[in-house]
């Protein structure tokens, strides 16, 4: 019982909602970047939220199950074919053993479960994905990935959704509502305005452990470095050059850097998904 | 060891940041740790992750668990029964040490001392381990002697190997991974720092304690 893949062009990695409790020895969470996606996904075929799945970068992946088997597809700009046939995203599909599955990502991020969930090894409790640590699975043309057995009956699971209305607001420029850092004090207040009143925009450079903006420098009353503290997934660091850092999934537990903010955690999806050369507002949940 | 006046604020709506001073020292650090080993014993299900940080602990919670200020209540409730002292000895690491780490000889020169004193300076003392990040298993170590106590490179190398001793300024750490790095690399340790099949994984914990003993 495999997805037995054919053919890979896309970052793809098996993610599932990251590593917790290891904070404290420097091991970062990791796991899927739009947690929200995976989670619900792995709902409608059946598993438990926290079970693995496959993160697919813009590009396209190419598979097959060895067993009949429930899958289902999401992200904001994932689209698919089913044994030639185009179906919804955010549904669970039955697929017959032997049918192919071609995925595509125009952007973001697309998540791909199947009933059972993928079994690849477990590292500190979780399967996710660590590049830099050699954790997890990279995905790979020719490769036979593990699958469990399904808790649902297929059939009956077949056609579960998730609603429209509970999706997140995916937009290419999103807004993020933001939360006061523990240093915002460290800005001037003309910047505490200016990061709230102008657009930020993704560079290509950034990656799953966060997004480098560039747009208007943020100046500082306080020095930009602080010592070394805690993290967590959508805090916004300023280094000295005074453009803003996003930290995401794979980003260290501690940074060193002044947090002007951090993104709430309803908004996690949309900045999961924000793409290189999106354009980013941020928005205060409540004035500094 | 009192525990004194502290700050909370939040990260977002999932951790709470418990700050215990300004400034760098020594006392600060141990009631960090002090802390730390307090909570994680009476931490409610819901809380996840108890961060040291030089003067601050990050408590990450889930929020479809516990709301928000249900948890700054309870950080603050305990407050009043924090404990007076560490909750154990701290543990005492010895980590055999060669000193032959490319930057030893400019480190020698900046210092104006021999290699010699600096590998006599790096191993006479014994060092608090401040806190874990960068990757996993890396341990901030303090407080390094001011005679040797160099800046980092102003330039990272792009490859430092696991094992390698470096200093910058006043710390001290070992690369438990190879990884890009600045600091300034005396020596090498063939110590294990991080193995995904011990328990815990990293062997040098927040608030132990470790001495460099040369080879």
């Amino acid at each position: 019982m495999t997805l037995h893949i054919l053919a890979v062009a896309a970052l793809v990695t098996v993610q599932d909602s990251g590593r917790t409790g290891y904070r404290h020895l420097g091991v970062p969470v990791g796991g899927a970047l739009d947690t929200w996606a995976l989670r619900a996904l792995n709902t409608v075929v059946g598993n438990p939220p926290q079970a693995a799945g496959l993160e697919i970068g813009q590009g396209t992946l190419t598979l097959t199950p060895t067993t009949d088997v429930l899958l289902a597809l999401g992200g904001p700009w994932a689209r698919w074919l089913i044994n030639g046939q185009a179906r919804p995203a955010w549904q669970a599909h039955f697929v017959r053993r032997g049918w192919e599955v071609h995925v595509q990502v125009l952007g973001g991020w697309g998540y791909l479960t199947a009933a059972g969930g993928l079994l690849t090894p477990v590292v500190l409790s979780a399967r996710a994905t660590d590049v830099r640590a050699g954790w997890g699975q990279v995905v790979i043309s020719d490769q036979q990935l593990p699958l469990g057995t399904p808790g649902v009956a297929l059939l009956a699971q077949a056609g579960a959704l998730v609603p429209r209305a509970a999706r997140p607001a995916y937009a290419p420029s999103p807004v993020l509502r933001v939360i006061p850092g523990p240093q915002a004090g460290h800005f001037t207040p003309a910047s505490l305005s200016t990061f709230v009143h102008s657009f930020y925009r993704v560079l290509p450079s950034s990656d799953r452990m966060g997004l480098r903006l560039q747009g208007e420098t943020l100046h500082f009353k306080h020095s930009a470095d602080i010592l070394s503290e805690g993290m967590v997934f959508g805090v916004v660091q300023v280094p000295a050059s005074g453009q803003p850092l996003v930290m995401l999934a794979d980003a260290p537990p501690t940074g060193g850097y002044a947090k002007i903010g951090c993104v709430v955690h309803a908004d996690w999806p949309v900045l999961a998904q924000a793409t290189p050369d999106s354009l980013i507002h941020f928005q205060w949940l409540f004035h500094p | 060891m009192t525990l004194g006046a502290f700050t909370l604020q939040p990260l977002g709506d999932t951790a709470w940041l418990l700050g215990l001073g300004d400034t760098l020292d020594l006392a600060t650090n141990r009631r960090v740790h002090a802390w730390a080993g307090h909570l994680r014993a009476c931490a409610p299900p819901g809380i996840t992750d108890i961060v040291p940080g030089y003067v601050t602990l990050t408590v990450h919670y889930l929020p479809e668990v516990l709301d928000t200020l249900t948890v700054r209540a309870w950080l603050a409730e305990q407050a009043a029964l924090a404990p007076s002292a560490l909750p154990q000895a701290p543990h005492v690491w010895e980590l055999p040490t060669t000193y032959t780490g490319p930057d030893l000889s400019a480190l020698a020169a900046w210092s104006g001392l021999s290699e010699r004193d600096v590998i006599g300076l790096h191993s006479g003392t014994t060092y608090q381990v401040y806190m874990l990040g960068f990757a996993p298993g890396f341990a901030y170590l303090g407080e390094v002697p001011a005679r040797i106590a160099m800046p980092r490179h102003a330039t990272p190398r792009t490859h430092v190997p696991a094992g390698a001793v470096g200093i910058a300024g006043p710390q001290t750490g070992v690369y438990p991974q190879a990884s890009p790095g600045g600091w300034q690399i005396i020596g090498f340790t063939s110590a294990w720092l991080f193995d995904i099949n011990h328990t815990p994984p990293a062997r040098l914990l927040p608030g132990d304690w470790v001495r460099f003993v040369p080879q």
